[in-house]
């Protein structure tokens, strides 16, 4: 499944934005994985200058040191897969039609979130902080009239031109008048079935 | 002084190690799964397959030189029998 080939797709539904989180979030938690790993090799470099120290190759403590430098090892280099996979396969969808908010939680969880645009009521956006406001990034609040209130889009570059970009799509979607049950739709086509009988007291009521 | 075979950290690792391997294969599955075979993918897992291969060859390169089939000996520090009184 290409990642914009999102579950509900609609035939003449066209993806607008495609967005990730800012590349220094991920960056980030990089940075502390590389510190962590680096911080045994170091300890141990500075503790080769306090006091030698030898291991036999056949010795209990040389077979503990390597085996349990490989498997912590491992479990590092797995953890930082799994901080790539948390950062890539987390998206957000704007179509020209619905947001989509596809969050990948561990292994076993995925939450899909989507909402028409024609309910999404209100659109901010917010830039905290030193790094963020240099490299621009920040977040999209979306607030929808749908069950989930509000879509948080975290650490997207260039916040306030998605937001824009949303707002621009629903006042496309608001002149063209697509929401269903639109009493302006009902109004137009009882006016090209209009008799001539006059409006009952209960018609000029609701008029 | 505890005397143990060497083969039980060998079994250990290999069980750690197993259950870590695993855990790889889960995050390899998720990953097609819910990314597809996009170029980033494909890269990043083969990046990912490489270095579990680059430290199984180091660590298996260096426990080359550990005899498995010896014992391990803990020395414990000696106790003064009359610590608590004779």
């Amino acid at each position: 499944m290409h990642l914009t080939d999102f579950p509900g797709r609609e035939a003449e539904e066209k993806v607008m934005l495609v967005l990730h989180r800012h590349w220094f979030i991920f960056l980030k938690n990089i940075i502390i994985l590389v510190l962590v790993a680096g911080a045994p090799l170091v300890v141990a470099w500075i503790w080769s200058h306090i006091r030698t120290w030898e291991l036999a190759p056949n010795s209990l403590g040389y077979a503990l040191v390597v085996s349990g430098g490989a498997l912590f090892y491992l479990f590092l280099w797995i953890l930082m897969y799994g901080y790539w996979l948390d950062y890539y396969l987390d998206f957000f969808i704007v179509t020209n039609k619905r947001v989509v908010d596809i969050e990948q939680s561990g292994l076993f969880g995925r939450t899909v979130a989507e909402e028409r645009l024609y309910r999404i009521q209100d659109v901010t956006s917010d830039t905290q902080g030193i790094m963020a406001t240099m490299l621009r990034y920040g977040n999209v609040y979306v607030q929808t009239a749908g069950k989930k209130e509000r879509f948080i889009f975290e650490h997207v570059a260039n916040p306030e031109d998605v937001a824009r970009t949303i707002l621009h799509l629903t006042d496309k979607i608001d002149d063209r008048m697509e929401r269903p049950g639109d009493p302006s739709q009902f109004i137009a086509a009882a006016g090209q079935q209009q008799s001539s009988a006059p409006l009952s007291a209960d018609q000029m009521h609701k008029n | 002084m505890i005397d143990f075979p060497a083969s039980w950290v060998q079994y250990l690792v290999m069980v750690l190690g197993g259950l870590l391997l695993l855990l790889s294969l889960l995050y390899l599955q998720n990953a097609f799964r819910h990314g597809g075979n996009s170029g980033a993918n494909i890269l990043t897992s083969g990046i990912f397959i490489a270095g579990i291969v680059v430290i199984a060859w180091f660590s298996l390169g260096l426990l080359r030189d550990v005899d498995w089939s010896s014992t391990f000996t803990i020395e414990l520090p000696a106790v003064n029998p009359h610590f608590f009184g004779s």
